[in-house]
């Protein structure tokens, strides 16, 4: 690859380069990328043909499969590098199977030869799948969400160039990020229940399971949402709901529950915005949920929204994201130990995340209906858990990664169904 | 100083609304339900904070409740309760 210029570079963002540190930590663990999927399931057979030259029309996509990541010395910035633009090619399969493990262990890493790939998965009820998966590093969710927007719809992507610039480092900067890892220090000090890795192996094998509510469902679920006390939203109760279930997971597994932690990603994106479309515009807050209030609802709840309102008071998602730009610039594996290992090894018990609700312009591809869709944001591992959750024309929709070596396919089926249970069962847990 | 009606509430949570919260093609007016603005939690404690911060009026739990949530008109209403 040939020196950038300025103006070809477009630079990653602070929560980029956080993603691109656990690259690293993929590789240690031998997993496959920090991959993301859309999975878009229509009610009849897409014809894969017309989608790869509705993709190939796209300058900017053919752009988007050329970029190779750059880095100009020991303390620069990161960047993408656009190349040449090469033909995108969608890949037919014929299968029953929900995501088939030709997809599922495809690796997109930024090293590798792809950062994103299209497959039509062929049913035989005459109906097909369309999956988008990419690398993390390239786009969130919404920013997927958009792009596929643009494929499903024909309509332009436009330029990929976004506004991110060299942040420079500052005294105001450098207090924040201080604090905001003072703060994550104490929130994450010990004892905390995670890593039921590891079986020390250098491949692990994913696993995914869904859960889908209809309206009466999704309604008694909105409903125990208010009666348990989770007055700004949803996410309070659901993460208890899970961490309610990760225990009792635990407890059958004989395993020692204590405390568990879980850092929660939030949008910093403007809502409604249209773009850009390019890069992570992200930053966290973290829960420390106390073993003794997990197994009450409303305590626990109660406890989220305070600790919630605590750290947005503090302004603690501003200063987390000053500290990812701040870091952009640390080489890499230091930036690994000082970011992801903070007290070095992985302490996050699991992973939890509240995605963007299925857009309009995806509810038909072809003219056909979209009859189900999900959203898989990666799993990574350890800790190896992550739950997510979306909403497809109003009714909740819940997926839950893994990977074998964490739970095996038995106990998999055991979790979904739990915490279907105990989404539905409410207060009463 | 001018005395703080409901009327000055609105507009100043529906400005904060505008420049730090939604996108500038987003039209926002104060009886459309925060929700269909795309709000989360996070959006919604930034609203009560910025309440807090540009008024002096700290809302009490017990009224942090959906109903005074609902709309940029409801979360006015409940804090004109708090502001002298």
């Amino acid at each position: 690859m040939g020196a950038a210029t300025e103006q070809q570079k477009i630079y990653l963002t602070g929560a980029d380069c956080f993603i691109l540190a656990l690259e690293l930590h993929n590789k240690h663990a031998g997993i496959t990328g920090n991959t993301c999927r859309y999975v878009l399931e229509a009610a009849g057979r897409l014809d894969a043909k017309q989608i790869e030259d509705h993709i190939n029309s796209q300058t900017a996509l053919q752009e988007l499969s050329s970029f190779k990541l750059g880095r100009s010395m020991i303390f620069g910035l990161p960047y993408w590098k656009p190349g040449a633009g090469k033909r995108i090619l969608v890949e037919e399969w014929n299968s029953d199977a929900f995501i088939p493990d030709g997809i599922l262990e495809r690796n997109l890493s930024h090293e590798g030869a792809q950062l994103f790939t299209f497959d039509i998965v062929h049913r035989s009820e005459h109906k097909s799948v369309l999956i988008f998966s990419w690398n993390h590093l390239i786009l969130d969710s919404q920013g997927a969400a958009l792009l596929l927007g643009k494929v499903v719809t024909g309509s332009p992507i436009g330029s990929l160039k976004t506004d991110e610039k060299r942040d420079k480092w500052t005294i105001g900067g450098m207090i924040k990020g201080y604090k905001v890892t003072r703060f994550v220090k104490r929130s994450a000090r010990k004892p905390l229940t995670g890593d039921y890795s590891s079986t020390g192996t250098n491949y692990v094998k994913q696993q995914i399971a869904c859960l889908s509510f209809n309206e009466a469902e999704t309604k008694t679920i909105d409903l125990n949402v208010l009666s348990s006390g989770s007055k700004f939203g949803p996410s309070a109760y659901l993460l208890t709901c899970c961490a309610q279930e990760m225990k009792q997971l635990m407890l059958q597994k004989q395993m020692d529950v204590s405390n568990f932690w879980v850092p929660v990603p939030s949008n910093r994106r403007k809502k409604g915005a249209k773009g850009p479309l390019l890069g992570n515009h992200l930053t966290f807050l973290f829960y420390r949920l106390a073993g003794e209030k997990i197994a009450s609802t409303s305590a626990c709840v109660a406890d989220i929204n305070d600790q919630m309102i605590r750290q947005m008071r503090k302004k603690m998602p501003d200063y987390y994201e000053a500290l990812l730009k701040i870091v952009k610039r640390v080489p890499l594996v230091l930036y690994y130990s000082r970011i992801k290992k903070p007290q070095g090894k992985s302490i996050s018990s699991f992973l939890f995340t509240l995605a963007d609700d299925h857009p309009a312009e995806l509810e038909q591809i072809q003219g056909i209906e979209v009859e189900n869709a999900w959203s898989f944001p990666p799993n990574i591992y350890p800790p190896g858990i992550t739950f997510a959750f979306m909403r497809f024309k109003g009714l909740l929709r819940v997926m839950i990664l893994s990977y074998h070596e964490v739970l095996n396919a038995g106990e998999m089926e055991l979790f979904k169904n739990g915490l279907r249970q105990r989404l539905l069962a409410g207060k009463q847990n | 100083m001018s005395k703080i009606t409901e009327a000055v509430v609105c507009a100043e949570l529906k400005k904060h609304i505008s420049e730090n919260i939604v996108d500038q093609s987003v039209a926002v007016e104060p009886e459309q339900p925060l929700r269909d603005l795309g709000f989360d939690s996070v959006a919604i404690i930034d609203l009560i904070l910025f309440i807090e911060r540009r008024f002096g009026a700290a809302i009490d739990d017990k009224d942090l409740v959906p109903e005074n949530l609902y709309s940029i008109h409801t979360l006015a209403k409940c804090a004109m309760k708090y502001i002298d």
